[in-house]
């Protein structure tokens, strides 16, 4: 029995262990806040299409520009479809489109900087000149650019943001990888014979991916509201998709009579934007508990 | 008695041998030689100690021999011989990295990887560079840590370095370093981070396993003491220079060069109640190296022709100083007044 009794110690110790380091370091209000808001925005979205909750393209040219009520939480537009469904459809599209802009340039960047930063000389040069290439475009320029290449549309979009993210990934870590060269575990690495590839992928990686998550959701944000300003303009999404920025876009010419269309969807808009920030404040700070 | 005779002779023949190797770092005040015609040979089974002071060119040396010198450094001219076999590139150097030759490195708090248990680090070691299978690598790595020392290995498998004590990090090391049986173990300073009663494990650690795998040790280091305890040949480094090289019995009982002599006079005695030495100035700037002998501006027995000798060919001999032999009737003080006058 005292043995089971030790055993059932040993066992415990470990969660226990972990909520002490949470106890102590506080529970990080920021970044649960902020995980809370994307999953509540990500959940909405799923709970609508799924339960199939209206449609986002459904006229009711009877109930059009009706006010914000119980059934339509965010009134009607000018066609008389749901806004507040528009918004949540909406919210699927532009967190993709913000995920792969930033997942893509992540993995391509992080191996741009690592080979460029483990390797120096003229990969170096080469790699982080074309880089400061792509910095030089101010970023909706560069943008723009793309979705004239590949016309009006995601296509564009995709491609631009993606291109666009990339110099800041590949420069995060690339500079981590400069300080991590001179490490003597490094050193070590080298001198026990291993090849180039396995110090860069096994040995170094490991520690330059927290920096690279940490930067993540900034870009993720940004690359979000960009597509939406792109859509706003009118170059990104194209109607009848319901996006953030098509629907802002949208109810402008009614924001005297029904300022909901306009006014609720950019509310939304606003909360999602914060809980990133805060999910990307918060994971910075856990980072710096841990390393300082 | 033909076995017997054949072992002795295999351990007469260097193990490693070093000839005019030369590594040079271009600055912006011109080209900075960090090593100068190092010669120096390790035969199997023996210590070789690398001594001097910082900046001597020591680690340097250690890591050429590898083909690891920092970049922009490169080694300019000289060559390795291991096993009987020549080697002169970085590239050709690089190759005997495991097999051939390991190191371990002066600080053990970060030479091992933080994000990998220490059994990962051992195995994996086994598994590259020897092609074993991932359970043969994990229990040889469990034996490997036990020859080190490390109590209770195969549960120290799944610990991090970060768990571990800085001796048990330079054990962890150490057997990293030896899983390939290397024929040459260097050593860079490999216990000047540890304490003092550690250091003389570690110390104890490094010549059993040499005495079990008959490997050589060549160990770098600034600690006369650990010199005198543990090696058995000696080499003497100032300024990118092999001063002085001989066996330790020599070298502690009749050093010839003024610097060994200056040295071992800087040594602390625990007998004695007189103070020791001190050698006067600074190791010169290798950037700015004075004509002929660098340590003359320093030297007690300074002479006139001290600043036109050809270091170059000087290191050839065992002892770099011409005038060693004729040097003690000089008086201290004179010496140093001459070395004030040099300096100036």
């Amino acid at each position: 029995m005292s043995t089971a009794a030790v055993v059932a110690e040993t066992e415990l110790a470990a969660p226990l262990a972990v909520a002490r380091t949470v106890r102590r370091r506080g529970l990080g209000i920021g970044l649960w806040l902020g995980i809370s808001i994307i999953s509540l925005a990500v959940l909405a979205t799923i709970v609508v299409k799924v339960a199939g909750i209206g449609h986002p393209d459904s006229v009711n040219l009877l109930g059009a520009l009706a006010s914000p009520s119980l059934a339509h939480p965010f009134g009607t537009d000018a066609l008389g479809r749901d806004v507040f469904v528009r918004t949540v459809y909406a919210t699927g599209l532009d967190l993709q489109v913000g995920f792969v802009t930033t997942l893509v340039p992540l993995v391509i960047g992080m191996v741009l900087g690592l080979l460029a930063g483990f390797f120096g000389g003229w990969i170096d040069v080469i790699v982080m000149r074309v880089m400061d290439g792509l910095l030089a475009f101010p970023f909706i320029v560069l943008i723009i650019a793309f979705v004239t290449i590949f016309g009006v549309g995601l296509t564009g979009v995709y491609v631009g943001l993606t291109i666009a993210s990339l110099p800041a990934f590949a420069r995060l870590t690339r500079g981590e990888m400069l300080v991590l060269r001179e490490q003597q575990f490094m050193m070590a690495a080298r001198t026990l014979g291993y090849s180039n590839r396995r110090i860069i992928f096994r040995h170094a990686l490991p520690h330059l991916i927290r920096p690279n998550l940490v930067y993540a959701p900034s870009n993720m944000l940004g690359n979000v509201l960009t597509l939406a300003a792109l859509s706003y303009l009118g170059l990104g999404a194209q109607p009848p998709t319901p996006e953030w920025g098509a629907i802002i876009a949208d109810g402008q010419s009614y924001l005297l009579t029904s300022w909901w269309i306009s006014t609720l969807p950019g509310l939304f808009v606003v909360v999602v934007g914060i809980g990133f920030s805060l999910t990307g404040e918060g994971l910075a700070e856990r980072l710096r508990a841990r390393t300082g | 008695m033909t076995p017997m005779d054949s072992t002795t002779q295999s351990d007469d023949v260097p193990i490693l041998s070093v000839e005019g190797l030369c590594v040079e770092f271009p600055g912006e005040h011109g080209v900075v030689r960090a090593a100068s015609n190092v010669r120096f040979s390790v035969r199997r089974g023996g210590v070789l100690g690398v001594v001097g002071e910082s900046g001597c060119g020591k680690s340097v040396t250690l890591r050429a021999l590898c083909g690891l010198v920092p970049a922009p450094g490169r080694v300019v001219a000289g060559s390795v011989d291991v096993e009987g076999v020549r080697y002169q590139s970085a590239r050709e150097l690089a190759g005997l990295r495991g097999e051939k030759l390991s190191m371990v490195f002066q600080d053990p708090a970060s030479s091992l990887n933080p994000v990998h248990a220490i059994g990962a680090q051992v195995s994996e070691v086994l598994r590259v560079k020897l092609g074993y299978s991932r359970k043969a690598a994990r229990a040889e790595a469990i034996e490997l840590l036990d020859r080190v020392g490390i109590p209770e290995p195969a549960r120290r498998m799944s610990s991090y370095p970060h768990e571990l004590s800085g001796g048990m990090r330079q054990r962890v090391m150490i057997a990293m370093a030896i899983a390939c049986r290397p024929r040459v173990l260097l050593a860079d300073e490999p216990t000047t981070a540890l304490d003092v009663t550690t250091q003389e494990q570690i110390l104890r650690l490094l010549l059993r396993l040499q005495d079990e795998s008959g490997m050589a040790i060549i160990l770098v280091t600034h600690d006369l003491g650990v010199i005198e305890e543990v090696c058995d040949e000696v080499a003497v480094m100032y300024a990118g220079y092999v001063v002085e090289r001989g066996s330790i019995d020599r070298l502690i009982g009749s050093p010839k060069h003024p610097y060994t002599r200056g040295l071992m006079a800087a040594m602390p005695q625990i007998d004695t109640r007189s103070l020791p030495e001190v050698i006067v100035g600074q190791p010169p700037d290798l950037a700015t190296l004075p004509p002929g002998c660098p340590f003359a501006p320093r030297c007690p027995q300074v002479r006139e022709e001290c600043v036109r000798i050809e270091m170059d060919e000087l290191t050839l001999t065992d002892c770099a100083c011409p005038f060693s032999e004729a040097t003690g009737d000089v008086p201290v003080a004179a010496g140093i007044a001459q070395a004030e006058g040099a300096g100036a």
